[in-house]
């Protein structure tokens, strides 16, 4: 089995005339931690609603474990997803939630409740395993909405900005968490951000895109060792090299544009 | 205001309506002595002919309001698929809102001639819109972000129905049945006279009435608002805050 | 253009639908020829437009006593939550009593008069009224109540200028479904106790088999109530929420 997990092979997608993503190329390996940035409007979702399966291409494709996605008759591939907004069962259990995924997953159901045990532990959130999503904080439906992703042992991870609705505080800490447990659980995640401090503290790999229609601008390795910590130095630096690098691309240079004016 | 001083206010109603029984009693000639009445019910309640009036009108009224939800829901999930489906059914549930009860009870009658179809029918026919109209703003205004995390994770199309969809369309229904549960009782009532049945809260009235016996009106008066009020509070709305535990957000 | 062609099937379904059952249980449902037929004739009697006449001032009193009876009792349960807990469950009780009970005790009461009609028609209507316009008072925006307390305005003029214009929207919403409630009721009002009237006229042509002209009296009238709802009150409506726009 190869070590590429996705493989994102010259992807176009078009709104009717209107192209969103134009030849979008890139490959995750398993075990990596990708995140993505791009400015506001380039078609970040789109590409996100292609890797979930929701949007087939409209030129190009995605192969996850060497079989293309949305070819008819194809099992489809087990993946995890962490929203922006912890669309959780407000009506059901957290435990119940997962137990959703698990069987949606087919995965036996003698494993369930082991599975669901440890990773709620892991997430710190064991004695909500039977509240109802509304008596939690914010916080703790997050860590539920991951510990759904990772509860079913998906082939990647998507994460659409998640920690963006979180103050800043809980977010660090759910930044560092994260990490770790990714790590150990040796999870394949593609992160989208448009925090590019945050990006480059969590990737392995960093994806930088271009305005709309989305391509791939530059890929930058971030070499930091782990566990990082989100104040290191090394991480400012490389965000600010990221960011000027970014800002004639995305369009943002206001000194370049008045030297020209 | 607390729980407690709502429920005062409530219960201070309710009390008062009995001294003013007794002066509606002494100042009109069509409002039944009090006490006659309530001494008359013993007899009323444990006589097997109230119950078979009363088992009658409300398994009319029962069956009815099941086929109305069941024909409603299809309408319901016919019409939110847009297209010629909808704009050839949307007539009919506007015109089923609109036909007064008394014209209902006559068309219904002269096709069914007063057989238990026809008042299940009548019954059906004067509901379904609601559970319709009901159903229909709960579908469209559905949560596409969980409809989306169902596909992500293969979530089957039974998964779908029941753990998300269902759920959310739930107090729409709820709602709906509701609506739908008050108007069922006050149609069967104007077609079992219409119709002249044999039995059922409708020809117990019209009996009454036509035989001047007042105490028999304030009897079955009391029983058909017994009826209908145990089934709305006492049936409906538990069933209903059952369904919607989850809602209490911290 | 599908919508035309829906209705025009809908349309088309129920004739056919008519022609069938016609069919098989004449005399009991009349075919569409007969009842276009009974239509035509009566509409050159007299005698309907005199009971037409009759329906539409029982219904237009009724229909104007029950909104505004039912808009104070709305606007009084509404703004004061005593209130509401007082009157809440006698609106309740209220509902639950079966129209023609209303009927059976207007009559008893008030005799087969023109009254009678009225009284019961108005006490079916006032509690649906009473309830809308409840709600309506309850969604209003009550910082601006609070607003008009911190400039000490007057009670009255805090009614006038900040309440009232909110619940114009309001009033005339339950007008509008009071008048769509009325036309119902008052044709089964008349056909229970009432000697003329189009509920009565319709009523008694069933009971004596002549299906036809019930059926076809009874259709004719609901259009032309459909009718005056659509156009007049809309018009209506319209008018009075222009500054809203």
């Amino acid at each position: 089995m190869s070590d590429i997990v996705i493989r994102v092979d010259d992807l176009s997608v078009s709104y009717g005339n209107v192209p969103a993503i134009s030849n979008l190329a890139f490959n995750v390996r398993r075990g990596e931690i990708v995140c993505v940035v791009g400015p506001s409007g380039c078609g970040k979702s789109t590409m996100l609603n292609v890797l979930s399966g929701l949007l087939p291409p409209t030129h190009g494709s995605v192969s996850v474990n060497d079989q293309v996605l949305y070819r008819s008759g194809q099992p489809l591939p087990r993946l995890g997803y962490v929203f922006q907004t912890h669309r959780l069962l407000p009506w059901r259990t957290v435990r119940q939630n997962l137990e959703l995924v698990l069987a949606a997953a087919g995965i036996p159901k003698a494993e369930w409740d082991g599975r669901i045990r440890s990773l709620l532990d892991v997430l710190q959130i064991s004695r909500f395993i039977d509240s109802w999503p509304m008596r939690l904080s914010g916080g703790q439906r997050l860590r539920a909405s991951i510990a759904r992703a990772l509860v079913i042992e998906p082939s990647y991870i998507l994460m659409d900005e998640p920690f963006s609705t979180l103050d800043e505080v809980t977010a660090r800490t759910m930044r560092h968490e994260l990490s770790s447990i990714v790590a150990r659980t040796r999870s394949t995640v593609i992160f989208v951000t448009h925090s590019i401090r945050e990006a480059v503290f969590l990737a392995d790999r960093l994806i930088i895109l271009t305005r709309s229609p989305a391509r791939v601008f530059e890929e930058k390795v971030v070499d930091i060792e782990r566990p990082r910590l989100y104040e290191d130095s090394r991480i400012g630096q490389i965000e600010a090299e990221v960011v000027e690098r970014v800002l004639d691309a995305w369009g943002l240079d206001d000194r370049k544009r008045a030297e020209a004016a | 205001m607390s729980t407690g001083r709502t429920i005062g206010w409530s219960v201070l109603a309710v009390v008062l309506l009995v001294p003013a029984w007794f002066l509606g009693y002494h100042f009109t000639n069509f409002i039944g002595d009090p006490v006659e009445v309530v001494g008359a019910l013993p007899a009323f309640l444990t006589s097997g002919d109230t119950w078979v009036n009363v088992g009658i009108s409300v398994a009319r009224v029962f069956g009815g309001l099941l086929a109305g939800v069941v024909l409603g829901t299809a309408m319901a999930f016919a019409i939110n698929r847009q297209g010629l489906l909808k704009e050839t059914l949307t007539p009919y549930v506007t015109l089923a809102l609109r036909t007064p009860s008394a014209i209902a009870a006559i068309v219904s009658l002269s096709i069914f001639h007063g057989s238990e179809i026809g008042y299940v029918a009548v019954v059906a026919y004067v509901t379904f819109p609601y559970v319709t109209t009901g159903l229909l703003d709960g579908l469209r205004s559905a949560d596409r972000e969980l409809d989306q995390m169902a596909q992500i994770y293969h979530l089957s199309t039974w998964a779908h129905m029941r753990h998300v969809l269902g759920p959310f369309i739930a107090p729409y229904m709820f709602a709906a049945l509701r609506n739908a549960h008050a108007l069922a009782w006050k149609i069967i009532v104007v077609v079992e006279i219409f119709g002249a049945a044999t039995e059922g809260f409708g020809i117990q009235f019209s009996y009454a009435w036509e035989y001047f016996r007042i105490l028999e009106v304030h009897l079955w008066l009391l029983l058909f608002m017994a009826v209908v009020l145990f089934a709305e509070y006492c049936v409906l709305r538990p069933a209903e805050r059952r369904v919607f535990r989850w809602r209490d957000a911290r | 253009m599908t919508k035309l062609l829906g209705a025009l099937i809908a349309f088309a379904l129920i004739l056919v639908l008519w022609f069938v059952l016609s069919a098989h249980l004449h005399p009991w449902v009349p075919s569409p020829v007969a009842t276009v037929e009974a239509a035509w004739k009566v509409l050159g009697t007299p005698e309907l437009y005199r009971d037409l006449v009759a329906t539409a001032e029982r219904l237009v009193t009724a229909f104007v006593a029950s909104t505004l009876i039912g808009t104070v009792i709305g606007i009084a349960v509404g703004l004061d939550k005593r209130v509401e807990a007082f009157f809440q469950p006698l609106l309740a009780l209220m509902l639950a009593v079966p129209d023609p009970v209303y009927i059976i005790f207007a009559i008893l009461g008030l005799g087969t008069g023109e009254v009678t009609g009225i009284v019961a028609l108005s006490l079916v209507v006032t509690p649906f009224v009473a309830n809308i316009v409840r709600s309506s008072v309850q969604a209003r925006d009550t910082t601006l109540d609070e607003m008009a307390k911190v400039y000490r305005i007057s009670r009255w003029r805090t009614f006038t200028s900040t309440l009232l214009p909110q619940l114009v929207p309001a009033l005339i919403t339950a007008g509008r479904f009071s008048f769509a409630l009325s036309w119902k009721v008052v044709i089964l009002v008349e056909a229970l106790a009432q000697p003329t009237g189009i509920g009565a006229r319709v009523y008694h042509d069933f009971s004596m088999f002549r299906m036809a002209p019930a059926f076809a009296v009874a259709i004719m009238f609901c259009v032309v109530m459909q009718i005056v709802e659509r156009l007049v009150l809309q018009q209506l409506e319209q008018r009075a929420l222009r500054w809203r726009s």
